[in-house]
This record gives structure tokens, sequence and C-alpha cells, in this order.
């Protein structure tokens, strides 16, 4: 009897876990493991025999619809015990990677439809062009669409237009955008074209959507948890910054933040608690002394790995760093100026740049173009 | 991919998606979090994965089970160290707003349990694995399996006396 009501309480307590589907995903994520071991082999023997040293190398994707050209990588000064983390420069003409949602150019935006109900199922991009009349575009089956939604586009304490639209706004099915206003949050449904106001008092400056389909909005020392279906927003106790959190990671219970405040640490917040609940630090050791000093734009995690632009320190040069968001330790960096978008797959990252929309393959360390500069803010799923 | 690779993945499939609902529950049992549960049963998998050759012809499950429980362990230790001032209540009390059911009693006193002790009970009454098999899993002899089995469960009365008659019977076995 004793037996039976123990192990009637152990059904009971975990009878609501749903069924994962994991199988797939881990057997594919042993094999990028392995093709990174082998890649940090590569580059341990290369940083014990040669101090600096670049090469070019064309990787060969067989039947794949691209070939992607690994940037010149530079290895970095072997610290011991630690795989140096490879460094990727960015290539002047990177090649173009075909099949993309995104068209290689925004076109003639002026000519764009209004967005009218049932005119899309899901956004492939949300997009509000700098210096332009102040008005967002839905990117769906490679049309753009006009957004006639009434946004506010405030100013910041440096006087400068700030979009309402951040790269976070669109959540991950497509479906929904949501932007950041004095005072309230504006979230339109895609599909509909129908706008939902929440009221938040303040300066309303970060969302992000979790996973869970919640979002979450962020001011300056405060964090709200929104419930879209009844338009309701709570207060979350504590110092969560919404502009840390890594999306893509976080759901209604627990979220990561990738804080930039001294020290720049890891830590992991359940939602409705004070305190972090896991406090670490990012190990930069793999940077070979080097690390970064400051995080800016958006975090996003896929699997593993999360990935983030900071400004590394002694030179303030601009970086993308990829981490191990399980031990915290740099694995991959990208030299240059850009902000990840999101994960195109489990290994590939969205970047903005200067020279356009690229794809950056942590893996290999390729990049490719996959569309000519957006000047504005973008924003995928 | 070969026809050999292609072979040995649709086996790991095939072994992985026969039992990963159980070993999710098993690892949330463990640690008390759907979201670390999950990731914990990733990392094993991957590790299995990783593995597979040589682990399919062994005893895969034991091999996911010790992995889950040894990262649960390595995570519980982590987190004590980077939260020394956290102190657990001597007694688990229900909030008085929710419903003090048994099972959130339960639930609430196994979390101030070690991870041995919690890992100990959830193989042997949830896995309903033998002490020979939890002594394996864990990495420890069949007395420590027997003697923290005794403890976890002294404990667990000891926080929630309501479970006090029902863990007694459960002590007995």
């Amino acid at each position: 009897m004793g037996v039976e009501q123990v192990s009637r309480l152990f059904r009971e307590s975990a009878a609501d876990v749903p069924a994962p589907r994991l199988a797939e995903a881990a057997w594919a994520q042993a094999l990028r493991v392995r093709r990174r071991r082998q890649n940090m082999l590569a580059g341990t023997v290369l940083g014990a025999t040669v101090v600096t040293a670049s090469a070019v190398v064309v990787a060969v994707r067989g039947a794949s619809d691209h070939t992607p050209v690994a940037p010149q990588t530079s290895a970095p000064s072997t610290v011991v015990g630690i795989p140096p983390a490879p460094v990727d420069r960015m290539p002047a003409t990177p090649p173009v990677r075909m099949g993309t949602a995104l068209p290689r150019n925004p076109g003639n935006l002026a000519a764009a439809p209004v967005l009218g109900s049932g005119a899309i199922q899901r956004a492939d991009a949300l997009y509000e062009p700098s210096g332009g009349p102040q008005t967002v575009y839905v990117l769906s089956g490679g049309a753009f669409h006009r957004l006639s939604v009434a946004l506010q586009f405030l100013s910041d304490p440096a006087k400068r237009i700030v979009s309402p639209l951040r790269p976070s706004s669109l959540s991950a099915d497509g479906r929904l955008a949501a932007f950041p206003q004095r005072d309230d949050v504006l979230v339109v449904d895609l599909t509909t074209a129908r706008a939902t106001q929440v009221k938040i008092p303040g300066f309303n400056e970060q969302v992000l959507w979790l996973t869970s389909g919640s979002l979450l909005v962020g001011q300056q020392g405060a964090a709200y948890l929104v419930n879209v279906d009844r338009a309701s927003a709570t207060r979350l106790p504590g110092s969560l910054s919404v502009a840390d959190v890594v999306a893509g990671a976080s759901n209604d219970r627990t979220v990561l933040e990738l804080a930039d405040t001294p020290g720049l640490p890891l830590r992991e917040w359940t939602l409705g608690t004070g305190t972090p609940r896991v406090d670490s630090k990012v190990d930069f050791r793999g940077l070979g002394g080097y690390r970064v000093s400051r995080w800016s734009g958006p975090a996003w995690r896929s699997g593993d790995l999360v990935v983030r632009a900071g400004q590394r320190n002694a030179s303030n040069a601009e970086v993308v760093v990829v981490l191990d968001a399980l031990s915290g330790r740099v694995v991959r960096v990208l030299a240059a100026a850009a902000t990840p978008l999101g994960w195109l797959d489990q290994h590939t990252v969205v970047l903005q740049a200067s020279n356009g929309i690229l794809a950056w393959d942590v893996d290999t360390g390729g990049l490719t173009s996959m569309a000519a500069p957006f000047d504005g803010t973008l924003a995928l799923p | 991919m070969d026809a050999a690779a292609a072979d040995e993945r649709e086996e790991f499939v095939a072994f992985v998606q026969a039992r990963q609902h159980r070993l999710l529950r098993s690892a949330y049992l463990i640690c008390g979090d759907r979201y670390l549960a999950e990731n914990l049963l990733q990392g094993a998998l991957v590790k299995l994965a990783l593995h597979w050759t040589r682990v399919r012809t062994g005893d895969p499950e034991a091999f996911l089970r010790t992995v889950i429980y040894r990262d649960a362990v390595s995570w519980w230790r982590r987190r004590r160290r980077e939260q020394l001032t956290w102190e657990p209540p001597a007694r688990v009390a229900p909030d008085p707003g929710e419903d003090a059911s048994t099972r959130l009693v339960f639930e609430a006193a196994l979390r101030r349990l070690t991870p041995r002790q919690r890992a100990v009970l959830v193989l042997r009454f949830f896995d309903d694995l033998t002490e020979a098999r939890t002594a394996a899993v864990l990495g420890v002899s069949v007395g420590t399996v027997k003697s923290q089995t005794s403890v976890a469960l002294r404990r667990l009365q000891g926080m929630a006396p309501e479970l006090r008659d029902l863990l007694a019977a459960g002590r007995e076995v």
C-alpha cells in the first residue's frame, strides 16, 4: 500500500509534463557538436603553432543552393585548457544565399497596399525604413503591406526619434506584432489587422515574445508580463531588464537574461520572484585575453547557443558573440558591427549589417548574403 | 549519409521516441523544474547520440538516467555556490491561499531533499527500478540506496507531518 501511494503521488506530480519531441533534434545537435569539436581541434592545432594566421577556405556544400565562403579567420592566442573561440571576419562581398523569405531589396514601398483583414496568414518580417514617413511595413510571401495602425514615434532623451518597431516585435508564429508606446503597448493581429491596446503607464521601451505566447514589456527599471488574450499586464518584481532577456529561451516561468551590468552576468529568473535563480558569469577565456565590455541589441537563443552583439574591451570594437548558454563559454565570434535578428535554423544566425542581411553559420563561420541592406529597423519571427 | 549511419539514426530516434516522455517526467521529478528537466534530457540525449555506436548494445536507458542525474547534481551544486544566502525553511508549509492537497505538500517536501535523495525515490518509486539498478544508475552501492531511501522518507516525514502515515507505509518496502 505504501509503495503504491508513493508511486501514485509521483505519477500525479508528473502527470502534467507534456510529451517532448527531442529525438531528431538531439541527433542533429550531436552531429553539430562533432563538427564543432573537429573545427576546434583544427583551431587548437593552428593556434599552438602559429600565433596569428589567416586562411581562406572554400567550403563546398555539394548540392546546396549556395556556396558560402568561410571568412578570413584569425586564430586567437591559446589559453591553457580553454579551446579558443574562432574569430570570423566580414568578407567584402559575401556570396548570395538563395531561397530566403526576404526580397533582395525592399523595392517601391510607396506602392505597398494597406494591410487589411485576411490579407496575410503570417508575416515573414516587419520593416520600418529610417528617414522615411514613419511607417511600418509587413512582409509576407515576398510582398509588402503598409500597417495602418496609428503608432507613436517618440523621442529618446537625446531627442532622436525612436521607432516603435523592435527587432523582437514579431511573434514566433508571425501572426502578432507588438509595439511599445507611451502608457500602453499595441498588439496587432496581422491576420486581421486589428490592434489591441494594453495599458501600461510609463515610457515603454522594449517588447519581447515568450515561447508561451505571452509578452514581456520593459521600461527603465520595470518589467511587465502581458497576457495578450486578456489585454492585461502584471508588473514583475525584481530588477529584470527586458532589453537583456534572451529571446527564444524564455517561457512564462523561466527567463534567461544576458545582463548588461558590471560583470555581464548570465542570469536565470523564475518570473514572479524578485531575485535571479541562477547568477553566473560569461566565460570570456576563449577570447584569448579579450572580453566584452558591454552588450547591445537583442539576444537570441537556439538550443544551447545564445548570440548577441557587444563591444570588445580595449578597442571598443564591435563584435557578435555566440555563447554556450549552459557553460557561459564563448564559442564563436564575428569581428564586425552587426545586429543579430534571430536564428534562421539551429546553427545559422541572421544578421543585419551595413553590407546587407547576412546568414552566419556558427558551425563553419561561413557568411552568406540573404538580402541587400535594409536601412532601418527589421524584425523577424 | 551512408546506409549504416541512416540505420543508426533511425534506431536512435526509435529508441528515444519510445522513452522520452517517461524520462522527461522522471527528470522533472528529480529537478522540480520542467524547463530544466527538458534541458537535462536534451543534454543527455545529445551525449547518448554522440556515444550511440558504443552504448546501443549495452544499456542506453541506464546511460541516460545516469547523465540526467549527474547533470542535475552539477546544476544544483552550481546554484548552491551562487546562492549562498538561500536557506530552506525547516518545515514545508503550503501557501494558505492554495489547495493544500497531499500532492502539493508532497511536491514541496520533495524539493527540499538533496538531488541524490530525490533521485533514489524517483528511480525506486516512479521508475520502478530495483535497488541494484538504482545503485548502478547513481553509481553507489545497494546499501547506499537502501539507507538513502530510508533517510529521504524520514526527512519527508519531518518536513511534512501530513504525509507521515503514507510515508511510514512506504518505508516498509
